[in-house]
């Protein structure tokens, strides 16, 4: 985690919100935020284009049940 | 009505004391008068209500017992996580920003324990606005393990957890977005189930994820659970969110045999942190399992820490989305750790979010054919570690809490990502004398399939029997 990454919540937090957050606390989020978005971005695999946020995971879920019902 | 000894009615199942009910064999006066007797010895050691309201309870008894109702729950009472809107009522979700809003809309699910003829005693503590899995509260006292003075009740249905294994209430509601009722029914030694996403609807109840929240019961056994889901289950018009799917006689189903069941255990991810006193009880209860003619399998789970970070992911976003405006305005209205895990959430790019919910589907379409092409049930941990002491692991202020507090849900959140039924069995105590158990996780919609696993084992052991003595 980068200074940058500290100081860019700094900033995101003022403009965005009107939060001021001390360096330390924008340090542990910025570190937050990247253990998040690794674990995310490598673990999860490709998406298909047509996918849906919501509608999508209620389908597959209704699809199973179904399949289970037969 | 007969004689009866009222301090040994609060010993019942919900399902006996709604059956003993209906035979007459005591009235709902004396049930509901032993249930605020105990709730008078046991809530100043377990701080488990919020609010408790003898008075209306005692009227409403007196009505069911006039009535003689027939509903499934007739006269049984009953008491609930204090985030369940009731209109006219005070709902605090455990916050302070919350404390005095009343209500002006019921929770389905309350209207459907009221049309069953359940009563309410009163609210139950829960973590702030549902978020924490400890059962720390700093505005209305922290909720305490009823096995252990001192220990964590398990969170965010901390005080549904405390109230049904302390026998003051015959069963609870609570809502788990990431294990909130499955982990407190592990601490406290209860059933505990989390439905299926969409089998039971949250119109009235307080939002922390719409992505994961599911509402389910926790209570004394198998049965009792299956009971309440029983009445709470099925579509509603006014959530969009539950679904048009048939709600089974679970009961009916509950007895089922097991010769044939496969039943999962997985040989990566869960027992990684397992110390040995744990694992051994979990073989225990596999092993009992089998002796009902289950067949056991080892099986290798898709790698679920993806599923836990990006569950962690949704929560957050979804979770600070509800309280931008709060933690903006009020924050000192917060407790400290309360709002520090939510401030995450604010910085979280709305790319991000949408990815983790677009592979969802794909992601519960790869868990369930990996899984439940080989297994028809999976057998888990609830909680790898010791459970902590509330000094231990108090968000607020104890050092290494952090690190205790990353502990809470591995096992049971990334089912709730996947959206599955899940249940917390009771299946022994550790040397310190808290309870332990196991999960049971099975497909969509599934309910039916896990409560006959869970009642049947139960059948065959008798922890749930056993009862935190009162000081």
């Amino acid at each position: 985690m980068t200074a940058d990454a500290a100081e860019r919540v700094q900033q995101l937090a003022l403009a965005y919100y009107g939060i001021e957050f001390s360096a330390a606390r924008a340090s542990e989020i910025a570190a937050e935020l990247e253990r998040l978005e690794l674990m995310t971005r490598d673990g999860l695999g490709p998406t298909d284009f047509n996918s849906e946020p919501s509608a999508g995971f209620r389908r597959v879920l209704l699809a199973l049940a179904r399949e289970d019902s037969q | 009505m007969s004689a009866v000894d009222i301090s040994d009615l609060t010993e019942l199942t919900l399902v006996d004391a709604a059956d003993g009910l209906r035979r007459r064999a005591f009235s709902s006066l004396e049930l509901t008068d032993a249930c605020l007797a105990r709730i008078d010895r046991a809530q100043p050691q377990l701080n488990c209500f919020i609010s408790i309201d003898p008075e209306r309870a005692r009227d409403q008894a007196r009505q069911a017992d006039a009535a003689n109702g027939t509903g499934l729950l007739a006269g049984v009472p009953l008491a609930h996580k204090d985030m369940f809107y009731r209109r006219g009522r005070i709902s605090t979700c455990g916050s302070k920003i919350r404390r005095d809003v009343v209500a002006d809309i019921t929770a389905t699910v309350l209207n459907r324990l009221d049309d069953a003829g359940a009563l309410e005693i009163g609210t139950l503590n829960m973590s702030e606005f549902a978020a924490g899995a400890t059962g720390h509260n700093v505005h209305f006292g922290d909720c305490v393990n009823p096995w252990k003075a001192g220990y964590a009740p398990g969170g965010s249905s901390s005080g549904s957890g405390a109230a049904v294994a302390a026998r003051l209430v015959f069963g609870a509601l609570g809502s788990d977005t990431g294990g909130s009722v499955r982990l407190p029914a592990y601490f406290c030694g209860l059933a505990g189930l989390r439905p299926t996403y969409g089998r039971v609807s949250r119109f009235g109840a307080m939002p922390r994820s719409w992505s994961a929240d599911a509402v389910g019961p926790l209570a004394r056994t198998v049965r009792d659970a299956a009971r309440l889901l029983q009445v709470i289950a099925g579509a509603d018009a006014n959530d969009p969110t539950s679904e048009q799917v048939a709600v089974p006689d679970y009961e009916q189903t509950i007895e089922s045999s097991l010769k044939g069941l496969r039943i999962g255990r997985p040989t990566n991810f869960f027992y990684d942190n397992l110390d040995d006193e744990r694992r051994a009880m979990l073989d225990a209860s596999l092993a009992v399992l089998r002796e009902l003619g289950a067949q056991i399998v080892e099986i290798e789970v898709p790698d679920l820490a993806p599923l836990f970070a990006a569950a962690q992911l949704v929560l957050k976003a979804e979770a600070t989305a509800l309280h931008e405006t709060w933690l903006v305005e009020r924050p000192d209205d917060y407790a400290l750790g309360i709002r520090t895990e939510m401030e995450a959430g604010l910085f979280i790019p709305a790319t991000r979010y949408i990815a983790a919910l677009r592979q969802r589907g794909a992601v519960l379409a790869e868990f369930a054919k990996a899984v439940f092409g080989e297994v028809d049930v999976l057998h888990t941990p609830v909680y790898e570690y010791p459970t902590p002491s509330l000094a231990e692991c108090n968000p607020d202020s104890a050092a290494g809490a952090a690190k205790i507090m990353a502990t809470f849900g591995r096992c049971t959140r990334p089912f709730s990502f996947l959206g599955l039924p899940a249940l917390t069995v009771p299946a022994g105590f550790t040397d310190d004398g808290l309870p332990t158990g196991f999960q049971l996780v099975g497909r969509p919609f599934a309910e039916a399939a896990i409560l006959n696993v869970g009642h049947l084992y139960q059948r065959e052991t008798d922890w749930h029997e056993r009862a935190p003595a009162l000081v």
